[in-house]
């Protein structure tokens, strides 16, 4: 019996290093008991109940039944269509949405439909590595802009400008960021509209963590400045804001002409977004938003806790701004992050991913989530602080 | 001649999904199944679709890291063909192919090799090697096929055979499974000597409607599914949690609700089929599924019959949805009466020349 010569292993698409990393630590953790995980981006809290209902209102009417649009559902694309335009000023119509399994998903159909081998495509550095997976995919050349602790994060238009050739195809914003937590200020918005205008630029908007901002961040959709529409595409999701993202279910929206060609690919990898979850998300935008004001006050006061140690610690951070995580700079500790990241999971029972996740320049630097109920990150902080003291040990 | 009710033998018919399906999806939901799940899929589902597997396909996987629960039968073809097929390499669809196959292929950058099906939409095993280069990476099966053959297990071990003698691998597509007719064994392309290393094998619980809930798996050992595993996580993270414990519901009770669909479409599809024998109308009985194909008299387009088919208010559908191209295809969507009726009239209307054909 003859064993296949060629495996088709590695993956051509996948990131391999950041990503093996980030399952490895995941899979570790799982057998730790009294684990306190900072990692995933999963929030903890649970999904407005009224959004459960609502999905269960449609599985007893038996609205999941049917196989949908591959574009989604035409209510939800047009709800999404009107949030667009009544909270972040963006144009757009019911045809110009395509309904997702996920943020991510709308993130990679975005790439697909938009770039072309060899086309180049301008994104921050730090970022959430299946940014590279879609981007690989597309065969495009990943162009890194760096972004720095000392700006909070924000990407400076001048280190945009300074990267762009005639392949330069596409900017991918992502504001507020992952891992930074940092945003992109109205005004580099504004100046990086301009840039995107006079270079002939598309841009890829990802504003899933947009109403969670903490102190005076605000938040500029810049599909919403005049001349961006038309070549501004916006991810976002419910995965975040309303706690769902076992649902599985985001959107992207833009001009027609590039939404036809993610609807088409919406059908090809994966037919349609999941009814039940579908009719979840109709229920988050038709539905009260307190539940969204309720999670953002408990996101704050765990984030003063986080703070307020990593200060103590001797940790410097880009002042998180929005979204649920810091990116903190643990160079005092005198361990790379990844070796900090294992001792910390082994030693403190405390998950915070290493930024090398994010980027191999990012191997001072740890991704913290404050996704666990307050006392548990106290706990967690203080357990970090007792196993990086001098000669320090902790007990679980 | 013209009925007075429209026959609709053009739309699929629907799947509701089964009570209990949706009681347990409730269940879940109040337990909170909110979150995103185990990266592959949830630990029980993975378990329930192995044993599935060794039980009714003769396929041996491990649970822990040999089922990938997706996002439906679509998702899994995706990641199966991005991970093993590129720019340069050729994918072998066996006929008839269905276009959205076609489509997906040459979407991950692959040329599409479809092999003819032979004239009564078999799959044609000789067409499969013909089509064979040095570039071929994959073979894309779907039994049943896309016109409800349930591909024999003989020819399964032939195309196996190529398979291993040309160091390919094959993906196979197996959703219409539970929609097999009595007395039709269904048997899996992984089961094939020597092919479990080289083989993705595709599933999922629309037996028991949940098509719209997008849950599906793939299978494969361990070397062929890290990637397309890896490929899951970085695409859609997790498949929907709610949909997994739906999923759950379905394959652990028995498939009651596919089987009294399947004695359904089992009684129409006689009725059809001894109408359509009646009649000077080719025709193919498939083994499974909810079509049957019928090919109008030679100079009758498939355009022309499917418009003279709406003129007596019988809908009818293109047979090349199901890469049935010059035939039609007709859904088992009535009572056998109906049927039976249909298939008289559609013999009228475009079995033969009719005497005074348009110029």
């Amino acid at each position: 019996m003859s064993t296949p010569s060629s495996p088709p292993a590695p993956p051509r698409t996948v990131d391999d290093h950041a990503t093996a990393l980030r399952y490895e630590l995941m899979d570790e953790a799982a057998g730790i008991a009294d684990l306190i995980p900072l990692g995933l981006g999963d929030p903890d809290l649970p999904t407005p109940p009224h959004i459960v209902d609502a999905a269960k209102q449609a599985i007893d009417a038996g609205l999941a039944d049917a196989v949908g649009d591959p574009a989604g559902l035409f209510e939800l694309r047009a709800a999404v269509a009107d949030k667009l335009w009544r909270e972040n000023g963006v144009p757009c119509s019911a045809d110009g949405v395509v309904v997702s399994t996920g943020g991510q998903e709308g993130l990679f159909l975005a790439v697909q439909a938009i770039i072309n081998p060899g086309d180049e495509i301008l994104v921050p550095d730090p970022r959430y590595p299946s940014y590279d997976t879609a981007i690989r995919a597309a065969k495009g050349e990943i162009v890194s802009v760096p972004t720095y602790e000392e700006d909070a994060f924000d990407l400076n238009p001048a280190e945009v400008q300074a990267r762009i050739t005639p392949r330069t195809r596409a900017l991918l914003l992502v504001s507020p960021g992952n891992p930074t937590a940092g945003t992109v200020s109205p005004d580099h918005v504004r100046e990086l509209a301009e840039i995107a205008k006079r270079h002939d630029l598309i841009v890829i908007s990802d504003e899933i963590y947009e109403k969670l901002l903490y102190d005076d961040a605000e938040h500029l959709s810049i599909g919403s400045l005049p001349g961006m529409s038309e070549r501004t595409v916006t991810v976002n999701g419910f995965s975040k804001t309303y706690c769902m993202t076992g649902w599985r279910v985001g959107w992207v929206a833009g001009p027609e002409r590039i939404m036809r060609e993610v609807a088409r690919l919406k059908r090809l990898t994966s037919a349609c977004a999941p009814l039940v979850s579908q009719y979840a998300g109709l229920a988050a935008l038709h539905g009260p938003q307190d539940a969204v004001d309720s999670y953002l006050e408990q996101y704050s006061r765990r984030r003063r806790i986080v703070l307020d140690a990593l200060d103590r610690l001797g940790f410097t951070y880009g002042q998180p701004r929005g979204g649920f995580y810091v990116f903190l700079n643990a160079g005092s500790s005198g361990i790379p992050a990844e070796q900090l990241s294992r001792k910390l999971l082994t030693e403190a029972h405390v998950l915070i991913f290493p930024g090398t996740g994010f980027g191999p320049n990012w191997s001072q630097y740890m991704r913290l989530a404050w996704l666990a109920p307050e006392e548990r990150i106290a706990e967690a902080m203080a357990r970090v602080e007792r196993c990086l003291a001098p000669g320090g040990e902790v007990s679980g | 001649m013209q009925t007075s009710i429209p026959i609709d033998l053009a739309t699929r018919i629907p799947v509701m999904t089964q009570a209990s399906v949706r009681d347990a999806a409730k269940a879940a939901l109040d337990a909170g199944a909110t979150h995103y799940t185990d990266r592959p899929g949830i630990r029980e589902l993975r378990e329930a679709v192995a044993l599935k597997l060794a039980e009714s396909n003769r396929i041996a996987v491990a649970p822990a890291d040999e089922v990938l629960i997706t996002c439906g039968v679509q998702e899994a073809l995706f990641l199966a063909l991005q991970i093993l097929a590129g720019g340069g390499d050729e994918v072998i669809i066996t006929g008839p192919a269905l276009p959205e196959d076609v489509e997906l292929v040459r979407s991950v950058g692959a040329a599409a090799r479809i092999a003819p099906a032979d004239d009564q939409l078999r799959l044609d095993v000789n067409r499969v090697e013909e089509l064979i280069t040095e570039n071929t990476r994959v073979i894309l099966l779907r039994s049943p096929t896309a016109v409800g053959e349930v591909v024999a297990y003989p020819i399964l071990a032939q195309l196996g055979a190529l398979v291993t003698k040309h160091d390919l691998r094959v993906v196979t597509v197996e959703s219409d499974e539970a929609l097999t007719a009595a007395g039709i064994e269904h048997r899996s392309i992984g089961e094939v000597d020597g092919l479990a290393p080289r083989t993705v094998t595709i599933n999922d619980f629309s037996g028991a409607g949940l098509e719209a809930w997008r849950v599906g798996y793939l299978a494969a050992q361990r070397p062929l599914m890290a990637g397309m595993r890896r490929l899951k996580q970085e695409l859609s993270i997790c498949s929907p949690a709610v949909s997994q414990y739906a999923a759950l519901d379905a394959i652990r009770r028995s498939d009651g609700h596919a089987a009294a669909l399947r004695d359904q479409l089992d009684v129409r599809r006689a009725a059809f089929a001894q109408a359509l024998a009646q009649t000077d109308l080719e025709y193919v009985s498939p083994q499974a599924g909810m079509y049957v194909f019928a090919k109008p008299a030679p100079g009758v387009p498939v355009t022309s019959a499917i418009l003279r088919a709406a003129e007596a208010r019988i809908m009818v559908a293109d047979g090349a949805l199901a890469g049935a191209d010059g035939w039609l295809r007709l859904t088992l969507n009535q009572d056998p009466e109906v049927l039976s009726a249909a298939a008289f009239e559609l013999a009228n209307l475009v079995g033969q020349i009719p005497a005074k054909a348009a110029p």
